[in-house]
């Protein structure tokens, strides 16, 4: 009899976690990858997409077509990312403490690799290296270290591991898209440390911290030579950054509007919500005249570098699912308004990425849906429609809707 | 703030102050809001992370020390602000026991732009991994204004449990000072929800101490 006890205990409890998944609907999607080229022989490149159920679901790029489905991590997917030089191969992070690797070309998506870190450590994020030698795993916090873990792609075997250089969960690892060495690592103890993973010893390894003073949420390398480094923090700022000299190039804080109205005492009962919808579609003056702080935005999404137009843009969202874009000025610290995404997405969008060749964007959001937008040729045109009503960019924006689609369903598999 | 009856904000941060007073405790007691969320899946949902500078000091004892080059040390000392100059952080060597020492000393840490990029070669990770890596101080602004904004800044991490505590004050305060934190600490975490006011299950504001106080 008391065999049986420990055997019964767990059961109600994963009862309890997939009736939790079924009350909150739809799967999320957290990140979007994308593949750098395409295979030899395929017509189209491929994205991969992933969500809050475990899976990951790969796509066909233009055209937003499922092509794959992978399975078989037992937690959350943290992270996905295409091996460079066999674009077929995908790597998949989970919070159930493994990274898999796939080779898509293979019919039954058996993992060719598994790779694990130490005991008890969970993968928040992943990426890979430009050559695809080194694989990284970013982990949660598990004291008393915080690892971020590499290994050699070909022998699946920890190569370092560097344990001091972060105090909190780490939220995102990326490698410099040119250099094979270079890694950058956010985390949400405010810190950004770039490291030479040819250096074993942490103590050599570690070329640069850059102190934040926040919680970081989204880091990339961008600009011509990719020296530079943007920051997304959880409190909806973004900070440029200077890799070599480690300088804070530049910061913009009031992107989200802290409406003064919440702050006084004695505004009328409302909910946040509500008066964010009123800021927009009534007070449009008001949006343009703050266009240097931008009117509202709930939340920040990610920056992506525009390599053809040389551009840095910065995406942000409302919580009803439209998602503004902005060019980001440094040297003139504003930031211009673009265009405006709306009628695709019901919910907050979580990840986005940029095609340079389709010079297309591809969006994912809580609600479970991946867009496809191509911008307007007419950007410019755009842009002045923004500032009279936001009811024209809406209609506007929505023809250039191209394709909308439901990633998961809401029944849990 | 509007969900809070700025009287019954009032009246509960007086109630704090008065138990802290009726019974004296032998160290000064800490003021903390306390936020429960709903609707929200720490797993799934944006991360709920990052800091918020109040309008007054929360924690007068926070003890801050200056890395700097001749110049911030001279103006360090000048404030009586613990200092200490490259020399000094090139002598504990690298020791891991030495630099966790030297974190353990204090809370935070400021550094000046020559020195901060300097930090890791001379310190490797010590600093970072104690959470207490140096926030940049640059000549152009005031040392004690950077020491008191660095004091005033709080962090607040949502981990696996749904709620938070964060650090709004202390009972020698007064009731005005904690009432102003306490409004802009909470209209800063509720815009950061996705929400809003619907993910906000409860609110209480206790000293460490004493008993709680619902505020909404």
């Amino acid at each position: 009899m008391p065999k049986h006890k420990p055997e019964r205990k767990p059961k109600p409890q994963a009862e309890e976690d997939s009736g939790g998944a079924g009350t909150t609907n739809a799967a999320y999607i957290s990140d979007i990858a994308g593949q750098a080229r395409s295979d030899p022989g395929a017509e189209d490149s491929l994205l991969a997409a992933m969500g809050s159920n475990n899976s990951v679901q790969v796509y066909q790029a233009t055209t937003l077509a499922l092509r794959h489905r992978l399975e078989g991590h037992t937690d959350i997917v943290s992270g996905v990312k295409f091996a460079h030089t066999t674009p077929s191969m995908l790597y998949s992070s989970s919070l159930d403490g493994t990274i898999r690797c796939c080779d898509l070309r293979v019919s039954n998506k058996k993992p060719t690799l598994i790779l694990k870190g130490y005991e008890g450590d969970q993968f928040t994020s992943l990426d890979v290296n430009c050559d695809d030698t080194v694989v990284c795993g970013g982990c949660q916090k598990r004291m008393p270290d915080t690892n971020v873990t590499l290994w050699d792609s070909r022998t699946g075997q920890i190569v370092h591991t560097y344990p001091d250089s972060h105090s909190d969960d780490i939220t995102q690892v990326k490698f410099h898209p040119s250099i094979p060495h270079r890694l950058a690592s956010g985390s949400t103890d405010g810190l950004i440390s770039i490291f030479d993973v040819r250096q074993s010893d942490e103590d050599d390894a570690v070329e640069n911290v850059l102190n934040t003073e926040s919680s970081v949420s989204r880091i990339g390398w961008y600009g011509p030579n990719s020296d530079k480094l943007y920051c997304v923090t959880h409190v909806e700022t973004l900070q440029l950054w200077d890799t070599d000299e480690a300088d804070q190039i530049g910061n913009f804080e009031d992107i989200k509007d802290y409406s003064p109205k919440e702050l006084d005492h004695h505004a009328p009962v409302a909910t946040v919500k509500h008066m964010k919808d009123k800021e927009v579609s009534m007070e449009t003056d008001d949006v343009t005249r703050k266009s240097g702080t931008l009117g509202a935005v709930d939340y920040l999404v990610d920056c992506f570098w525009d390599a053809q137009q040389k551009k840095l843009l910065l995406a942000g969202g409302l919580h009803s699912g439209r998602l503004n874009v902005y060019k980001v000025k440094r040297k003139k610290k504003t930031l211009k308004p673009l265009y405006s995404l709306g009628d695709g997405h019901l919910s907050t969008i979580r990840c986005l990425h940029w095609q340079d060749k389709t010079e297309s964007l591809v969006t994912g959001a809580e609600d479970g849906l991946l867009c496809l937008w191509k911008p307007g040729v007419d950007l410019e045109k755009e842009t002045k429609d923004l500032s009279l009503t936001s009811q024209a960019v809406s209609r506007k924006a929505s023809s250039s809707v191209r394709t909308r689609l439901r990633l998961h369903t809401k029944k849990p598999y | 703030m509007s969900k809070i009856n700025r009287d019954n904000l009032y009246e509960s941060v007086d109630t704090v102050l008065a138990f802290s007073k009726n019974k004296k405790r032998k160290f000064v007691e800490t003021v903390e809001l306390q936020i429960a969320l709903k609707n929200y899946d720490p797993q799934k949902d944006k991360r709920f992370s990052g800091t918020v500078k109040l309008k007054h000091t929360p924690r007068p004892k926070y003890r801050v020390c200056v890395l700097g080059d001749q110049q911030h040390i001279d103006e360090a000392k000048a404030n009586e602000i613990p200092c200490m100059d490259v020399e000094s952080l090139k002598k504990l060597n690298k020791n891991k026991k030495l630099v966790k020492k030297l974190a353990k000393k204090y809370d935070a840490f400021l550094a000046s732009d020559s020195l901060i990029k300097q930090i890791p070669r001379i310190l490797g990770p010590g600093l970072s991994k104690a959470g207490k890596f140096p926030t940049l101080l640059t000549h152009n602004e005031s040392m004690t204004g950077k020491v008191e904004e660095v004091k005033s800044t709080i962090k607040f991490q949502m981990k696996k449990v749904l709620c938070l505590s964060v650090a709004i004050g202390h009972v020698n305060m007064s009731a005005e000072d904690l009432v102003a934190n306490v409004v802009l600490a909470v209209n800063f975490l509720i815009s950061l929800l996705k929400k809003g006011w619907q993910n906000v299950r409860a609110l209480y504001i206790k000293s460490t101490m004493g008993p709680s106080q619902r505020l909404y």
